[in-house]
């Protein structure tokens, strides 16, 4: 079933002989549960890509459906609560919320929506997350793999239709770097979550199910990893 | 707790430093609206109890209504009370010492009449019946009667009517002053026992210019056809709708009562209309004033425009500081809402983040600010009253409910104000912008060139210093905003500080003389000449009044019109002892030898006009006078009550002036008539006959208060003492007091400028130490950095102090010019010179203090884990 589809995504940063074209005509969908891995280059579009498929910035044209439903229809605050519903998005720099604690930190979307937290299910992602022991512990007080968990329990206590993860383990080392990929597969097998990853690494890249490639703002589909 | 408010919160404990300076700010402008709120009722609810005790608690007079429609005042909605008093009429006072009043003027009064003209006995009782009298004790002490408790008096009492004119009607009225040309028509005769004394009465019953003494009398019995005036008290409503409530209870228009309450004159017919119920109205303008608070009196605009400015100035600072604050905790979290942001949180929710802040800081800031300004007022007052006492304010501290009120929602606005507009940048926030920090990269339109003047100064230093002060110009601008303020209040204001000298001067620096003593006693002149032998009494000056009789027509009066009205007018002769002439005519530079011969004429006064509610003030020629004329009259005195025989004579003139004496031209500068001054030779050579029954002393003493409690005690009462020293030095004490004040309230401005100050001087250190990191590393010393600040805090004042200073003198120029038009007097201008220097040196040495010791700190961290940190 297609949880995701672009149309003629396009993004262009700058006006005139100063235009960047950073996403160029991005036609492609996602099924459900699918692991797909976003792989290009520095600079090739791949965050600018992300950042439209979260509803986090809005494209210079084209259309994303987020199951059957165009997000850029809607105005800004329907779209903050697509993100905070819909949307698990995962960021190198963690992008955690410094005053508040790991548990705070997981809990915040549906705080936000002024919803019961799923105790269940708050306990079982920190289980699985091994962040029992820090859990009132802050931002500032937990290593890099440890911020990255609790970004990834943020992104997933929503249960969102899509968990976009941008260079995920890019700020890690590669004994964390593993540890997340395999949390990331964890939560795709276990809950059938719909990932999309981004990374310049293809050895995490030949982890997920699909691949797609970008270069120069243009994305295509790769069935050969070896590419 | 809602998450929301749980990321304020923390935020808030985060940066304990900017919010307890921000709570400070809050409760710093909240508590100087309070205090400033407490004095201003405090002051109001003196003014109303002042104005009950000189005039009366009533808000209007209705005189010569019909016995029968008073009831109208019971069944009336908007009247809370009213008294009635009825005229008696005049009784001749024959050995009345004062000119003046030759009458004794009796009222009789109700019980709630007494009560709302605040009659006060001096001694004995109240009268309890029509058959007993109460007299004022101005009648003994100063009209030099002996009559006293228990004497039995039969008074042939009378309506006054000017000589010549039909004797029907009520007459002349207690306001048309005596000028010798009446007669008393007798209505009845009545026997009353004197059963005590009042001290002043309300200035409706009497003032110094009325022609009689009161004596009060209880109204028992009211005759259905008697007219009686009705002293009625309004209730709250009723003053609001004062002109019609008026208008309602004499049966006319509401806007033809408006109109006569304008000052408008009515028409015949409206005069009419007006005079069915009552002959004639007054209105107890200055009580309805302070408890309404409207006045059409400059004074008191000037006084609330001075008030309201410095309020607003508070608001302005409290609202740049507040809302600075706002703004450097949005700009330090743009990356926390741009993460909230993208995690789902609506504009709605990070509006409320930003407000949930200023909700807490305001609430806490409000409630201690609230505090701090009543405890601080209370203090105040309580040490001020005293002061105030002496010069007859009866201040007390008084908390108005509605001002208190107003005081939450002025400074809650200030708090709202401050926070709407990061609270809005919150909302605008987009995710994507704080992700990539785009908000803050701005692309600069032009490059700025350094001047060549900086670089050749300044060095390196200088140009990296310019180009700072241009970066940060924007950041820095509410600082900028607040120091121009702060010194524009500082320098304008500082025109009070030379207000205690030039009103101690006004009274009796001007005057040269401490103490007044006046007598009418038939030994006056005798004793006032042992008094200036009193120990210690340093110097003396002796003065008398006689009374010429003249024509009007014999004098070339510029408008001759407004002096005919009578066969002849008064002009006081003044008899001024030689020393005191002597310096006369050194001021006039006239020889003092001719004055033997000749007299000096006073042409001009001092004329007030309002004109549109405006007060003009001007001097104003009276006669056509030279030098050399000749005023022809007849000359004489009163003794015990009797005029002395009158003598021809032909004033020559040796000097038209157009100003009295120094020592007494404050007290005649109003008066419209002619004034003659004469030596004591003069009257001795030219009138051995004259006498001098009047007079009064000037005199200056080691100890002023010494020699006021000695002329106290020595037995005579029949004196008029004022103790110009004493006076002085309260007003002194309490210009100073007003000074203090204004000076407080800018103190505490400019603290809450200072918070702004080190509030934004903070977050901007903070934000460049990775630049002073870089400096550091590449080698800038450490007196290099401090240089280069030094030159930043240079080019930032002066951007604030230069307009600064200009405002603040045209400012000074404006409360100096408004100032003497509210005291009635000229005051040399003196641009506040001690001011600015003060203004440049604090600002550039507090800015430059708070920028090096945030260095210094910087100094104390560790350069490459900064730049670590930074670049990570």
């Amino acid at each position: 079933m297609e949880i995701l589809r672009t149309e003629n995504l396009c993004k262009t940063y700058g006006k005139n002989e100063n235009a960047v074209e950073a996403v160029k005509n991005a036609n492609f969908s996602v099924e459900k549960g699918e692991f797909v891995a976003v792989v290009g280059s520095s600079g090739s579009g791949k965050s600018t890509l992300m950042h439209m498929l979260g509803g986090v910035d809005r494209p210079t044209s084209g259309k994303v459906f987020v199951e059957n439903e165009d997000i850029y229809a809607m105005n800004d605050d329907r779209l903050a609560i697509f993100r905070r519903r819909q949307v698990g998005l995962i960021y190198q720099f963690y992008n955690l919320i410094p005053v508040l604690n790991v548990e705070e930190n997981i809990t915040l979307p549906c705080e936000l929506d002024g919803k019961q937290v799923d105790k269940a299910l708050l306990e079982e992602l920190i289980g699985t997350l091994g962040l029992d022991k820090v859990r009132t512990h802050l931002p500032n007080e937990l290593s890099g793999g440890q911020q990255q968990r609790v970004a990834i329990g943020r992104a997933l206590i929503t249960r969102p239709a899509i968990l976009l993860a941008d260079e995920p383990t890019g700020n890690l080392d590669s004994k964390n770097g593993n540890e997340i990929m395999e949390l990331l597969k964890a939560s795709n097998r276990k809950y059938k979550q719909t990932i999309i990853m981004i990374t310049h690494n293809l050895e995490l890249a030949k982890q997920a199910d699909r691949l797609l490639i970008m270069e120069d703002g243009i994305v295509r589909e790769s069935d050969n990893f070896s590419e | 707790m809602n998450v929301l408010r749980k990321c304020s919160m923390r935020s808030l404990q985060k940066s304990k430093r900017r919010t307890v300076i921000t709570i400070v700010g809050i409760a710093l402008a909240t508590a100087l609206l309070t205090a400033f709120a407490c004095f201003m009722e405090s002051f109001r609810q003196a003014a109303v109890r002042s104005e009950l005790r000189d005039s009366g608690n009533f808000h209007y007079c209705f005189q010569g209504m019909a016995a029968k429609d008073v009831k109208i005042f019971s069944l009336h909605q908007h009247v809370e009370g009213y008294g009635l008093l009825r005229d008696e009429g005049y009784a001749m006072f024959k050995e009345s010492k004062n000119q003046r009043k030759p009458y004794v003027h009796v009222c009789s009064l109700d019980e709630d009449c007494f009560e709302r003209l605040f009659v006060t006995l001096y001694s004995g009782r109240l009268p309890q019946s029509e058959e007993e009298i109460i007299i004022n004790r101005a009648m003994r002490s100063e009209g030099g009667s002996k009559l006293g408790i228990g004497d039995k008096v039969t008074l042939e009492l009378g309506r006054r009517y000017r000589a010549g004119d039909q004797q029907e009607g009520p007459g002349l009225s207690f306001y048309e002053e005596y000028e010798g040309d009446e007669v008393l028509v007798p209505i009845q005769t009545k026997t009353y026992v004197i059963v005590g004394t009042f001290n002043e009465p309300s200035d409706y019953l009497e003032v110094s210019q009325t022609p009689g003494y009161t004596a009060l009398t209880l109204l028992t019995d009211v005759g259905g056809a008697d007219r009686l005036d009705v002293y009625a008290r309004y209730d709250r409503k009723g003053i609001y709708k004062n002109a019609e409530v008026t208008a309602g209870i004499l049966g006319v228009q509401t806007s033809l009562m408006e109109k006569v309450l304008q000052g408008k004159e009515p028409t015949k017919e409206e005069e009419k209309e007006l005079t069915k119920f009552a002959s004639g109205i007054l209105e107890n303008y200055w009580l309805i004033g302070w408890e309404k608070q409207s006045f059409s009196n400059l004074e008191y605009w000037t006084n609330i425009g001075l008030q309201t400015l410095e309020m607003l100035a508070v608001m302005l600072l409290g609202v740049a500081c507040i809302q600075n604050s706002f703004e450097i905790s949005l700009t330090e979290k743009l990356a926390f809402y741009g993460q909230i942001a993208s995690v789902g949180a609506t504009k709605r929710q990070r509006r409320m983040i930003v407000l949930w802040e200023a909700l807490f800081v305001g609430g806490i800031g409000i409630s201690a600010g609230i505090l701090a300004g009543l405890l601080g007022s209370y203090g105040a007052m309580a040490i001020i009253k005293s002061i105030y006492a002496v010069a007859g304010i009866d201040l007390e501290f008084y908390v108005s409910g509605t001002m208190l009120l107003g005081t939450i929602l002025f400074s809650t606005a200030m708090v709202w104000l401050s926070a709407v507009h990061a609270a809005r940048r919150a909302e605008k926030i987009t995710p994507i912008s704080a992700i990539r920090g785009s908000d803050q990269i701005k692309k600069q339109k032009r490059v700025r060139k350094c001047p060549f003047y900086v670089k050749k100064l300044f060095g390196i230093s200088g140009i990296l210093s310019w180009k700072n002060y241009r970066r940060t110009r924007g950041k820095y601008g509410r600082v900028i905003f607040t120091i121009f303020l702060s010194v524009s209040l500082a320098i304008g204001f500082a025109e009070f500080s030379n207000l205690p000298q030039d009103l101690a001067n006004m009274s009796y620096g001007v005057m040269g003389y401490q103490i007044m003593l006046t007598t009418n006693a038939e030994n006056g002149r005798a004793w006032l000449e042992e008094v200036a032998m009193y120990d210690g009494v340093e110097e003396y000056t002796l003065f008398s009044s006689l009374a010429l009789k003249v024509a009007p027509q014999s004098i070339p009066y510029l408008d001759l019109s407004e002096h005919t009205a009578r066969d002849f007018e008064t002009i006081v002769v003044y008899v001024l002892d030689d020393e005191c002439m002597k310096k006369y005519c050194a001021e006039l530079d006239v020889p003092f030898e001719d004055t033997d011969q000749r007299v000096i004429v006073r042409n001009q006064y001092l004329a007030e006009e309002h004109i549109d509610g405006k007060e003009y003030l001007y001097q104003k020629e009276i006669s056509n006078l030279h030098d050399g004329d000749v005023i022809p009259g007849d000359f004489y005195f009163v003794k015990n009550g009797q005029k002395s025989e009158e003598i021809q004579v032909s004033f020559s003139v040796l000097k038209v002036a157009e100003a009295g004496p120094v020592f007494l031209r404050n007290m005649t500068k109003s008066s419209e008539s002619l004034q003659i001054f004469v030596s004591a030779s003069f009257l001795h050579k030219n009138y051995p006959s004259m006498e001098m029954p009047n007079a009064s002393i000037l005199l200056n003493a080691r100890d002023a208060d010494e020699v006021e409690k000695r002329i106290m005690d020595s037995g005579e009462d029949i004196y008029y003492l004022s103790n110009f020293a004493k006076e002085a030095q309260t007003m002194k004490e309490i210009s100073l007091m007003l000074y203090a004040m204004i000076w407080g309230i800018l103190g505490v401005s400019i603290l809450i400028g200072l918070t702004n100050l080190m509030n934004t001087v903070n977050a901007n250190m903070d934000a460049r130490k990775r630049e002073f990191s870089m400096l550091r590393s590449l080698g800038m010393t450490r007196q290099e950095q401090n240089r280069m600040l030094a030159y930043e805090t240079l080019f930032m004042s002066s951007k604030a102090l230069l307009p600064g200073i200009a405002m603040g003198i045209m400012l000074s120029y404006v409360l100096h010019a408004s100032l003497g038009a509210a005291v009635q007097m000229f005051m040399p201008y003196r641009v506040p010179i001690l001011a600015i220097l003060l203004c440049i040196l604090l600002t550039y040495f507090t800015l430059y203090a708070v920028m090096r010791q945030n260095a210094k700190n910087l100094d104390q961290e560790n350069l490459l884990e900064l730049l670590r940190k930074e670049t990570a």
